[in-house]
């Protein structure tokens, strides 16, 4: 189990998470929902082990996040990260040199299902075949817990459908799934909880059956109710 | 520990090959001026063998606190900070790599410099005579044999390695403290300044109390500063990673 106890991030000038308790479970795909800026990355990681919180703890099956929870927990950034040098299949010896739960056959096959050829250079890739190798990398992994910060940025519909396909794959009874997404329609489908996270702080987790057999309202039109009263960028 | 020193070297492997294709020319420009006996090739070919010393030397130690900061301040810290590496481990296998680099690189050139002076020797015997008046000149605190030679160069290597783990404290430092802050890469150099001048002060005292001249070359003051910079150089790589482990987010 996955959890965040009154865990707050504070950057110069701007609180990013602000005491956000929460539990996240085996066995469920989680969306993570919210507006730009919300703190979605910034908690991520923190429970990847990247950003060090401020105040609060995060733990996984009651450790706190350290150097041994990376082993069983896989961290997809939104952004490159991947070594300018490398090729595609760097990307997958990289992860097979570090990371014991990595396959690299299960890695081949996903390039194979998303037409990613292993001699293609990295900073060549397109976003959106980038996006597919950010994807293919770590659910390659048969970590525990995995946390894919906008998986579906950037991409054409029918990779969406891939990457959604590979983050299906993943799932099981023992494995805890997180997906942060703009895209509310796009993981409606396919997640069982969202949670909302509202200028920084925690605005709830739903349950995305109860949501329409209880309230009688989608996942999108929760968002909007929730995230009704917050400032959006771009045109109103 | 030996995979992440691999993928060190291949963050910088290609410096070192273009410093090596330079060094190779230059080689061979001093071999063609003494075996042709051509004064402006061995001239232009010692001078710039000399120079490439110092510059790969130099290169390679600022090209790893360069790495580094890369690695602290942009989205490529993910490949290190996501894998289950500790920061002494992530730390150690750069000064591994970086300080190995400049010791195999500062032994070649020390090793090139015999060969190639014994060479110089062998087609000229009167550079012999040269230096046997030069050592008389610089009497018993100096001389210019390859004992103190080899000795005065590894001393200067490990000082040269001991600066760059004190320039890798003063990046930690601003990318994991001073982050974000105004002035953060000011405060870091002067924090490096201090560090350093610091450093040699206690050095300077040190070799006082142990009575060594300060000028001048003996053994066992070159063997006291080898041993002072390397348990320096260790105290500063702890108190570097201790601050990645506990303070720096990427």
């Amino acid at each position: 189990m996955l959890e965040s106890i009154d865990v707050t991030k504070k950057f110069v000038g701007k609180t990013a998470v602000d005491g956000i308790t929460m539990q996240l479970e085996p066995g469920h795909i989680y969306a993570l929902l919210g507006p730009n800026g919300s703190g979605k990355t910034t908690w991520m990681k923190m429970a990847a082990g990247l950003i060090k919180p401020t105040s609060g703890q995060i733990r996984y099956n009651n450790q706190p996040i350290s150097i041994a929870t990376r082993n069983e927990i896989a961290y997809m950034s939104t952004e490159p990260y991947f070594y300018d040098w490398m090729t595609v299949g760097d990307v997958g010896k990289y992860y097979a040199d570090f990371f014991q739960d990595f396959s690299m056959e299960r890695y081949d096959y996903m390039l194979e299902k998303m037409d990613l050829d292993k001699k293609l250079k990295v900073k060549s890739l397109s976003s959106g075949m980038m996006a597919k190798l950010k994807v293919a990398a770590t659910m390659a992994r048969d970590a525990k817990v995995y946390m894919l910060d906008e998986p579906l940025n950037g991409i054409d519909l029918l990779a969406r459908d891939s990457v959604m396909n590979m983050i299906l794959m993943a799932a099981d009874e023992t494995k805890t799934l997180l997906v942060s997404s703009h895209l509310v329609e796009e993981l409606e489908s396919v997640v069982d909880k969202a949670i909302f996270i509202k200028r920084a702080q925690f605005a709830g987790m739903y349950d995305v059956e109860a949501l329409r057999t209880e309230e009688n309202t989608s996942l999108a039109d929760k968002y909007r109710q929730v995230f009704s009263d917050v400032e959006m960028g771009g045109i109103q | 520990m030996l995979n992440l020193i691999k993928y060190e070297f291949r963050k910088s492997w290609i410096i070192k090959a273009i410093i090596l294709v330079f060094t190779a020319v230059f080689e061979l420009m001093f071999i063609g001026g003494t075996i042709f006996n051509n004064e402006d090739f061995l001239g232009m070919g010692i001078a710039f063998l000399s120079l490439t010393t110092i510059c790969a030397l130099f290169i390679i130690g600022v090209y790893g606190i360069f790495r580094l900061h890369k690695d602290l301040t942009t989205k490529q810290s993910y490949m290190l900070f996501m894998t289950p590496n500790s920061s002494y481990k992530i730390l150690g296998a750069k000064l591994i790599e970086n300080a190995g680099s400049i010791l195999v690189a500062g032994l070649f050139y020390v090793l090139l410099a015999i060969v190639d002076f014994t060479f110089l020797m062998a087609a000229n015997g009167e550079i012999r005579e040269g230096i046997e008046f030069l050592n008389q000149i610089l009497g018993a605190h100096y001389s210019v044999d390859t004992y103190g030679f080899v000795m005065v160069s590894l001393n200067l290597i490990v000082i040269w390695i001991f600066t760059i783990v004190v320039g890798y404290l003063a990046v930690i430092i601003s990318a994991s403290i001073l982050s974000g802050r105004k002035f953060s890469g000011v405060i870091s150099f002067i924090i490096f300044l201090i560090i350093n001048g610091v450093v040699q002060k206690i050095h300077g005292i040190i070799l006082e109390l142990v009575g060594f001249d300060t000028f001048g070359f003996s053994t066992g003051k070159t063997v006291l500063g080898l041993v002072f910079d390397i348990v320096f150089a260790i105290i500063v790589y702890f108190a570097a990673a201790w601050i990645m482990d506990n303070k720096l987010s990427v």
